[in-house]
């Protein structure tokens, strides 16, 4: 529903304050639960850093002892809070695999990661390879091409994870077993435990939901 | 995820309050409008307010519907007799529980009843999750479903499941190789078999189930 509207442009204006708070929450959810990196959600967290700052403007007009100034106060720090965390769990993902990381980013046309994350993710690179490379030439032979791709670690797409349907979809779920697949369908407003690689096409769409 | 981020989560479902303040004008929260405040009638706001406002005496708490001690004492009566999760009444029941009674336990009637009952609840609920998480590994299987669990008790048991299932699923994984390597060495040794001159075929032939039971040896004994 939502997610239809950020194809066409981002246009900030749609969007609502309050369903704002809840894209966000959701993406937030999404991205602690994935294993891997999900989409950015920049124009988001922007447009919910502009309203932030803007409601602090606004609180400087209220008096002290308006009850007004502290509720408004409050909500602020748990808006701070769920942006802060949301992109905190980013930075470490990135942190994780930064080189795979890019490489993707630069696959999928850019909408990986926001232009802040991607200057971090470079220099993160920059940085890391700088400090191998003092280390890696004082040392003869084979750990002398150790390269930075190989500490990165890779995330493990077939782990579970906990999901909710949001529009009822079918899945086929491999059986390591027995070498076959099964069809699973995932009615609406269900919960189910699935591997992650199964479902992530859905995850994107905004058809289910991690929790 | 941690305990408090999903009580974070849970201070954004809405609950009603009587305010002992007036205020006349909407409050324009970024999280939605809320207001106008009078005193003495009922309001809805999220749980976060509330309890800001509870803090700081300004309001007194609805107690929820769901939250008595009949309902409640149905609820486990139901959760005791059936195989599989029922519906709660809340799907953030026990934080929601945890929070008003914590502070405003004076508003809450039988607040000491209600605690045990939230308790026993969430105790036949976890051990029975705990059972069928535990039949669930055992089947070695790979999905099942979990509708009207809460989120806060399948967070219960992330830091188990996901490992536990990943080690399985590891082991079953390593298991397939070992028969898919050996089938495909023998594929491409009748293949090679099949093209070469005639002369060699019945060699070929020969050397095929060797190798095939030696690199299907060689693996087991690897694995």
């Amino acid at each position: 529903m939502l997610w239809e509207e950020d194809g066409a442009g981002a246009d900030d204006d749609v969007l609502s304050p309050d369903e704002l708070v809840g894209l966000l929450t959701e993406g937030w959810m999404n991205e602690r639960l994935s294993p891997e990196l999900m989409n950015h959600l920049g124009e988001y967290a922007d447009c919910m850093m502009e309203q932030v700052s803007q409601m602090e403007e606004n609180l400087q007009q209220l008096e002290k002892s308006d009850i007004r100034r502290g509720i408004h106060r409050f909500e602020l720090q748990r808006m701070q809070f769920l942006l802060n965390n949301y992109l905190r769990t980013r930075v470490d993902k990135i942190e994780m695999n930064a080189v795979k990381v890019l490489e993707e980013d630069d696959a999928i046309g850019g909408c990986l990661l926001s232009d802040g994350e991607r200057k971090f993710a470079n220099e993160y690179v920059k940085h890391c390879n700088k400090l191998l490379s003092s280390v890696t030439s004082k040392i003869p032979a084979y750990a002398g091409e150790f390269k930075l791709q190989d500490a990165m670690l890779e995330p493990d797409l077939d782990t579970p994870v906990f999901i909710k349907v949001k529009k009822e979809s079918t899945v086929l779920i491999p059986d390591y077993g027995e070498g076959r697949e099964e069809e699973v369908v995932l009615e609406e407003d269900t919960q189910h435990i699935l591997p992650y690689q199964c479902v992530f096409h859905l995850l994107k769409n905004g058809d289910i939901q991690l929790i | 995820m941690d305990p408090t981020e999903i009580e974070f989560i849970a201070e954004g479902e809405h609950i009603s309050i009587i305010p002992s303040f007036s205020i006349e004008s909407v409050i324009h929260l970024i999280s939605g409008d809320f207001g106008p405040f009078r005193a003495g009638f009922p309001q809805i706001v999220p749980l976060w307010l509330a309890v800001y406002l509870k803090q700081r005496r300004s309001c007194q708490i609805i107690q929820p519907d769901w939250m008595n001690v009949e309902l409640l004492e149905e609820k486990k009566e139901e959760e005791k007799n059936s195989r599989y999760f029922t519906k709660m009444p809340s799907k953030h029941y026990m934080e929601i529980s945890n929070i008003l009674l914590d502070v405003s336990c004076d508003d809450i009637q039988f607040s000491n009843e209600i605690r045990t009952i939230i308790k026993d609840i969430w105790d036949i609920r976890i051990s029975k999750l705990r059972t069928s998480v535990d039949a669930f590994i055992k089947m070695g299987g790979r999905h099942a479903q979990l509708t009207h669990l809460t989120q806060l008790e399948i967070n219960s048991i992330r830091p188990l499941l996901p490992d536990a299932f990943n080690a399985l699923q590891k082991l079953n994984k390593r298991d397939v190789v070992d028969h898919e390597d050996s089938a495909l060495i023998t594929d491409t040794f009748s293949m090679s078999a099949r093209n070469e001159p005639s002369t060699s075929q019945t060699f070929q032939q020969d050397s095929v189930d060797i190798t095939a039971s030696l690199s299907g040896s060689q693996q087991s004994g690897l694995g």
